[in-house]
């Protein structure tokens, strides 16, 4: 089926069509030459870049309000509730989840996560020894094999003759949308992914209590801004 | 063409709905919900967990579970809940990304053009 362009609602407000992508795991990528990468299993990530093609190495600050909205997300993703709606003991478990994922040893946040800096959910402010962690922690980059990813923009050839596709990210000095009950529809958040050493994938498991019940988790992607969101585009299958 | 729906699920299947802790046969049952139980959702259908590709196996939140809206059955029809559109989004609630399901099934998202004019 063909799907218009664009769509103009009743009320005026026009919609235009975003460019559905899924990202190629290790073994049809040359970035790993065709292989899974030799540290699998492992978070199944590749970085975003610049419309050249350099890494962002400066990565984004993940400030308190997308803390909050993290805990929105994996809430929403384990309770189908709101952070605040959840009771003690379901608020105790999300905070749990969201220190391990964002801890400085996990690889979204780089050795510059919540354990280094500072923890809102947990309120969590300085370090064992008593010093203040004194900044906010930094989210790295990246997408993950498999993700279902979005473009708003044309894709562009850079100065290396590459073709290029800028995708939706969610940038780090803007505000975090406002929740709705479709929060996690939103473009912008992806499922995390580890990739086994056979070739096969798993979820993060931060948020799954019984094996038999696995919980997906998803996460905001948060980027420096549109200069930093660059993909490959012979590095993606395109959906429609 | 659907945007933003608000659904009606109502169980059909004559042993009722178990309302379970994940979108899989797996996930912890929480209730039991009789047959021609209906009630009101801003969610949309989602895939199986386990068997995401799996066109029979489909659910739907339920408070803070999902019951099956489609399951495979020794009958053979996997039913069991229907899902009926009952309303949309307010249009002057102008979401920033909306899904429009299209009538082969297929789920496209789109983004608002931001009109300075609008």
């Amino acid at each position: 089926m063909i799907h218009p362009i664009s769509i103009k609602l009743p009320s005026g407000t026009i919609y235009k069509k975003l460019d559905h992508y899924k990202v190629k795991p290790d073994q049809r990528t040359k970035r790993f030459n065709f292989r899974v990468r030799w540290v699998a299993p492992d978070p199944a990530i590749f970085p975003l870049s610049t419309l050249n093609g350099e890494p962002d190495t400066t990565f984004a600050y993940f400030y308190e309000r997308w803390q909050w909205f993290a805990c929105d997300v994996l809430a929403m993703s384990k309770y189908n509730k709101y952070f605040w709606d959840l009771d003690r003991p379901q608020k105790n478990f999300i905070v749990s989840a969201f220190t391990a994922i964002c801890g400085s040893d996990k690889v979204l946040h780089n050795n510059q996560g919540v354990d280094r800096y500072n923890n809102y959910p947990k309120g969590e402010f300085v370090l064992d020894d008593g010093t203040p962690k004194g900044d906010d922690p930094k989210q790295e980059s990246l997408r993950f094999a498999l993700e279902d990813v979005y473009s708003a923009e044309a894709p562009r050839i850079n100065s290396k003759g590459r073709k290029m596709v800028n995708l939706l990210s969610y940038y780090y000095n803007e505000a975090p949308p406002k929740l709705t009950p479709r929060l996690l529809e939103d473009p912008r958040i992806a499922e995390l992914i580890i990739i086994n050493q056979d070739g096969t994938f798993q979820q993060f498991p931060q948020l799954t209590e019984d094996p038999n019940s696995p919980v997906i988790v998803r996460f905001p992607i948060i980027t420096r801004g549109f200069d930093y969101s660059w993909y490959p585009h012979d590095e993606m299958d395109f959906i429609s | 063409m659907r945007i933003n729906m608000t659904n009606r699920v109502t169980i059909v299947w004559s042993d009722g709905a178990s309302v379970r802790s994940a979108p899989n046969i797996n996930g912890t049952k929480l209730a039991t919900l009789p047959k021609d139980t209906s009630y009101i959702t801003e969610s949309n259908v989602v895939n199986d967990t386990t068997e995401p590709t799996n066109p029979d196996k489909k659910w739907i939140a339920y408070g803070n579970g999902y019951i099956a809206t489609r399951y495979p059955s020794s009958s053979g029809n996997p039913v069991r809940a229907t899902v009926e559109i009952v309303g949309q989004t307010p249009p002057d609630s102008k979401p920033e990304f909306m899904d429009v399901i299209f009538d082969d099934g297929s789920t496209v998202k789109y983004k608002r053009i931001d009109d300075p004019s609008n």
